[in-house]
Order: C-alpha cells, then sequence, then structure tokens
C-alpha cells in the first residue's frame, strides 16, 4: 500500500484531469462558435448574373 | 405524410439533457468502486481505450439512428430500426430499446426515492442522530425494508418517498419534451456541478487527501494482463455513457433534421467524462481512505455500491464540520442526477405509444405508469426477495450489451457504413477524423460481439440454472416467506411475458396502421 500518491498516480490522475477538461474545453469552443447561417444577397449573387 | 413532432428548443437542452441520462448514480458510487478495485489509475488505460472504441462510436451511431428515425416520426427503437432496415423482423428487434429502459426504471425509481428520503432525514437530523449513535447501517436497512414509518406509523416512508418520486418523474414527462425534459435538465444539470464542485472542494481541502487519492490513482500495472479488467472498463464506460438503453435514441429523435449530432454527443459524453472521473474519482473513495484509513477501505468496498452511497458516506460527513449540510449536498446531488437518469428512461415506452399507436400524450403517460407502478411496487416490496437485482441484471447488464451490439451490427451492416458515415456528418459541426470510421465499422461491433460472446461462455448457464443460490432459502414477500428459486423464477417468467406483450403490441401496432394506410389510400 502506497502510503501517498506516487510520481506514477500523480501522472495518471493529472492526464485523466486534462484529456477530460481539454474535451470539455474543446467542445464548450465549438459549440459557442455556432455556424453562422450564410446569407447571400440576391444582388450581389453571381448565379443570378448568369440567369437569363 | 409525417405528423408534426415535437422538437427541442435549443442545443444545449438536448445536450444537458443527453448528459442527464448519462449522469447518475454509477459516476459517484460505481465509478471509483470499480476504478479501486481493479488497478487504480492503471484502470483508466482500458477505460479510456473502452471509451475511443466504444463509447463515442456507439454514441454516435445511436444520436445518428435517433435523428434518423425522428425524420419519419419514430421516436422509439422498434420505429427508428424498421425505418433503418426496412425489413418487418427489425422492428421486433427494437422491444429490445423498450424493454430495458421499462426494466431499470422499474427499480432506478425506487433507489431513487431513496435518496430523496435520505436527503430529507439529513435535514431533519435524523440520519445524523443515527449516525452518532453508530447505527446507520440499521438506519437504512429499516428504511429499505419498509420498517421506518412516516405519519405516525401509518405509512412506510420508503412508500411515501417512492410515490413522490413516481409522480413527479411523470409530471416531468407530462410535460413533454421541451416544456418538461428539456426545462428540467436546463435547471437541474447547473446545480448537480455547483453541487458536485461544493463536494469536490472539501475533498481537496481535507488534510492527508494524498493519501486517499494515492489508493484511488496509484497505478497497479498487473492489473492490465487481466482479461477481467479490460471487461469490468467496457462495462462501465456502456453503463456510465446510458447506451445501448434507448433513451439516447429516442432523445436523438427529436432533434431537428440537420442539426449537428456529433459534437452534441461529443459534448454530452465528455460532461458525463467530467462527472464521473474528476467529481466520482475524486469525492468517495479518497474521502472514505482520509476518514477511515487505508486499512479499512477493503471492509468498506465490500459493503457495495449502496452501502458505500447511504452508509459509508453520511458517517463520513458525520465526522467533519456541518455534517447536516454536507450530507444533504450528497444526496440532492445524488437525487438530480437520478431524476434526469430516470425521465430519460421514461420517454422510450412514451414515445412508442404516441408515434406507433398514436396515442396522446396523457394516455401513453397512463399506460407506461401504470405498468411502472405495478413492476416498481413488485421492486418496493421484492428488494428482500431479490427482485432489484434480478431487474437490474436483465435491464442494466444484459439487454444493454444486447441491444448495444444490434445498433452496431444494423449501424454498419445493414444500414451500411458509406450512408452511416454521411448520415453522421450531415450537419456536423467538428470533423470526425476518418480512422473512426474503421472503429465505426470494424471495431466497435466486433468488440460488442466479444463481449456479448464472452458472457455467453462464461456466465450464462450458470445465470439460468441458478447456480449458487440455495435451493432451499426462503425470502420475505408481502409478508410471507417464500422459495428465493421459485420467486426468481416467477419474477423472470412476468419480464419475458413483458417482452412478449411488447412484441405483440408492435404487431398490431403496424398491423393498424397497414389497415389504416390502405383505408386512406384503398387504390394502392
Amino acid at each position: 500500500m502506497h502510503p501517498t500518491l506516487t510520481p506514477g498516480g500523480w501522472i495518471f490522475l493529472s492526464l485523466a484531469w486534462i484529456f477530460i477538461l481539454g474535451l470539455n474545453a474543446y467542445c464548450m469552443a465549438k459549440l459557442l462558435r455556432e455556424k453562422k447561417e450564410e446569407i447571400v444577397d440576391p444582388l450581389t449573387n453571381p448565379e443570378d448574373d448568369a440567369k437569363p | 405524410m409525417a405528423q408534426q413532432r415535437e422538437q427541442w428548443g435549443s442545443k444545449i437542452g438536448v445536450i444537458l439533457a443527453v448528459a442527464g441520462s448519462a449522469i447518475g448514480l454509477g459516476n459517484f458510487l460505481r465509478f471509483p468502486v470499480k476504478a479501486a478495485s481493479f488497478g487504480g489509475g492503471a484502470f483508466l488505460i482500458p477505460y479510456f481505450v473502452a471509451f475511443l472504441l466504444l463509447g463515442i462510436p456507439l454514441a454516435w451511431m445511436e444520436w445518428t439512428l435517433g435523428r434518423y428515425g425522428g425524420r419519419y416520426s419514430h421516436g422509439s427503437a422498434p420505429g427508428i430500426l424498421n425505418a433503418v432496415v426496412r425489413k418487418p423482423w427489425a422492428k421486433y428487434l427494437g422491444s429490445l430499446g423498450i424493454i430495458g429502459p421499462l426494466l431499470i426504471n422499474f427499480y432506478y425509481i425506487y433507489i431513487e426515492s431513496w435518496l430523496l428520503g435520505f436527503a430529507w432525514y439529513a435535514l431533519t437530523g435524523d440520519l445524523m442522530e443515527a449516525v452518532s449513535a453508530n447505527a446507520v447501517g440499521p438506519f437504512f436497512e429499516n428504511y429499505i425494508l419498509l420498517k421506518t414509518t412516516l405519519l405516525h406509523g401509518t405509512v412506510p416512508a420508503a412508500l411515501a418517498f417512492f410515490l413522490a418520486t413516481f409522480f413527479l418523474n411523470l409530471l416531468v414527462v407530462y410535460g413533454g419534451i421541451r416544456r418538461g425534459i428539456e426545462r428540467i435538465s436546463v435547471l437541474v444539470m447547473p446545480i448537480i456541478l455547483v453541487l458536485g464542485l461544493i463536494l469536490l472542494a472539501r475533498v481537496l481541502t481535507l488534510p492527508n487527501i494524498t493519501q486517499g487519492l494515492a489508493f484511488m490513482w496509484n497505478p497497479d500495472f498487473s492489473a492490465l494482463a487481466k482479461p477481467r479488467v479490460w471487461l469490468e472498463a467496457s462495462g462501465q464506460i456502456f453503463f456510465t455513457l446510458s447506451i445501448g438503453i434507448g433513451a439516447v435514441l429516442t432523445y436523438a429523435s427529436y432533434v431537428k433534421r440537420k442539426q449537428d449530432v456529433a459534437l452534441s454527443s461529443l459534448s454530452a459524453n465528455a460532461a458525463n467524462e467530467f462527472a464521473e472521473v474528476i467529481l466520482g474519482g475524486t469525492i468517495v473513495v479518497p474521502m472514505a481512505v482520509v476518514v477511515f484509513g487505508a486499512a479499512n477501505i477493503e471492509t468498506i468496498a465490500k459493503m457495495g455500491t449502496f452501502g458505500l452511497g447511504f452508509q459509508t458516506m453520511p458517517m463520513i460527513f458525520g465526522k467533519m464540520p456541518l455534517p447536516q449540510f454536507f450530507q444533504f449536498i450528497w444526496f440532492a446531488l445524488l437525487f438530480f442526477a437520478g431524476v434526469t437518469s430516470s425521465i430519460s428512461l421514461l420517454q422510450p415506452p412514451i414515445a412508442f405509444f404516441e408515434d406507433e399507436l398514436g396515442m396522446k400524450r396523457r394516455s401513453s403517460i397512463l399506460v407506461t405508469g401504470a405498468v411502472l407502478l405495478a413492476m416498481g411496487l413488485l421492486a418496493v416490496y421484492g428488494l428482500g426477495a431479490g427482485a432489484v437485482d434480478e431487474m437490474d441484471f436483465w435491464g442494466g447488464t444484459v439487454a444493454l450489451v444486447v441491444f448495444g451490439t444490434v445498433e452496431a451490427i444494423l449501424f454498419s451492416w445493414v444500414f451500411g457504413i458509406e450512408r452511416g458515415w454521411k448520415e453522421l456528418n450531415e450537419g456536423s459541426q467538428i470533423r470526425i477524423p476518418r480512422f473512426f470510421k474503421f472503429v465505426l465499422q470494424w471495431v466497435t461491433p466486433t468488440y460488442l460481439v466479444i463481449i456479448l460472446v464472452t458472457w455467453f461462455i462464461t456466465d450464462f448457464r450458470s445465470v439460468i440454472l441458478l447456480e449458487g443460490v440455495d435451493r432451499a432459502a426462503q425470502v420475505p414477500f408481502l409478508g410471507m416467506m417464500v422459495n428465493k428459486v421459485h420467486f426468481i423464477t416467477g419474477l423472470r417468467l412476468v419480464l419475458v411475458g413483458l417482452l412478449l406483450a411488447i412484441n405483440a403490441v408492435i404487431f398490431f401496432a403496424w398491423r393498424k396502421r397497414k389497415l389504416d394506410d390502405k383505408l386512406l389510400h384503398p387504390l394502392d
């Protein structure tokens, strides 16, 4: 029985926390950066110029 | 013509609802016991491997299949699998996605109600009195075996709290997806986070906490050579992410047609892992080690999940300043986590009655509630006879893995990986690495088949034949003593009957639809 955290214990604890906090931060950042609707002004839409 | 179905009000709403479904008692009690028993920090290696190769992919599959089914107005497993496979047999496989959540809720709401009861007793001080008298064990046993009463001895306390919890659950789902489930999830999930962080702060400021963390996190690499450790880690991932139950499938069916599912699923899983590894992995076992000493931890771990949650934790808080406050926070945290899980398990059968039989929400809830109440009372009165263990085994273990395997095979091999991959990526806000396409097609289904086959080979026979159960053992049920083998066999027959009844309803639902279609389009 180890009386206190060994270097191995610290490594596992830190890596697990970093992985999970990192994953949560990544998801949060992506969620906050919602895709903006691409609204194209009909007057500037190049496809409209091609129509007869 | 598909009828208009309810939809989630916001993306964050559905993420919190799915995260709420996943975050439950298992995060705070089951995970730390498993990790401490199977290698400490080293357990995290198979655990995260299973998270990447089993958990994340299967959750993506469920979200994708659910959104696809919702497009055709199907919100439960029979309808969704029928829409995906388009073969008559597929809908019957979906009965597993109805019986699974029902089976779990038969006992889960009862256990959830214990948390409400204990939160109440923490506030009144009765729990602290039991802790001071060193009698928290008998206090817990008297409560769950209906010996503790309320209202001058007229009503068993456990029954009263069970009924209160049961009707609270029905009330939430009665509000519907947006006004009931989404609203309660958006309200409760931040509360769970705050309560969890309060407890985390308390644990991390305990003297000698590194000793407690050592017990939980110091790696024992020899554990990695044992297949059981890998199996336990995979089982934990299955259990914790609420996959293979049918709840995620149903929740995803209410997602908008082209709304992202890849990021939403990943976000819900990430939130669940926060609650499990960071909160669950830090609070219970390290605290128990600090307060009782590492020498006693094995005895405590042997008390099982309920012993740890309902007896050890109140005793631990009883040795600290503000004991009643922290006891209340602990039980309130678990109760809220339980409610968000049980409402997610209520929704699949309700969606089935609404979508496939055209029933109104109120009628769907009445039918589901009636079945749930009858079987829930069986769990209440049959706890001492082993009813809860039996329901947990078939619902919380077998049905999950079997249905998860069915979903994985249908997604990758029947629906087709190309279609599945395209469907998953539609509207996605993240770019999923192509490596996961291979994982979805080969690794996840194979992984699941191995788990299932291993279980069949090692345990199936002994479970079916009730090996290890004393043939002469007598157990209490409804005030009588009955033979345990007879009781379990009878209960199993009831569960098989329920599964057959669900399949019969599926048969009649599709037959009715065919007749309705003929009446509407007689010349087709």
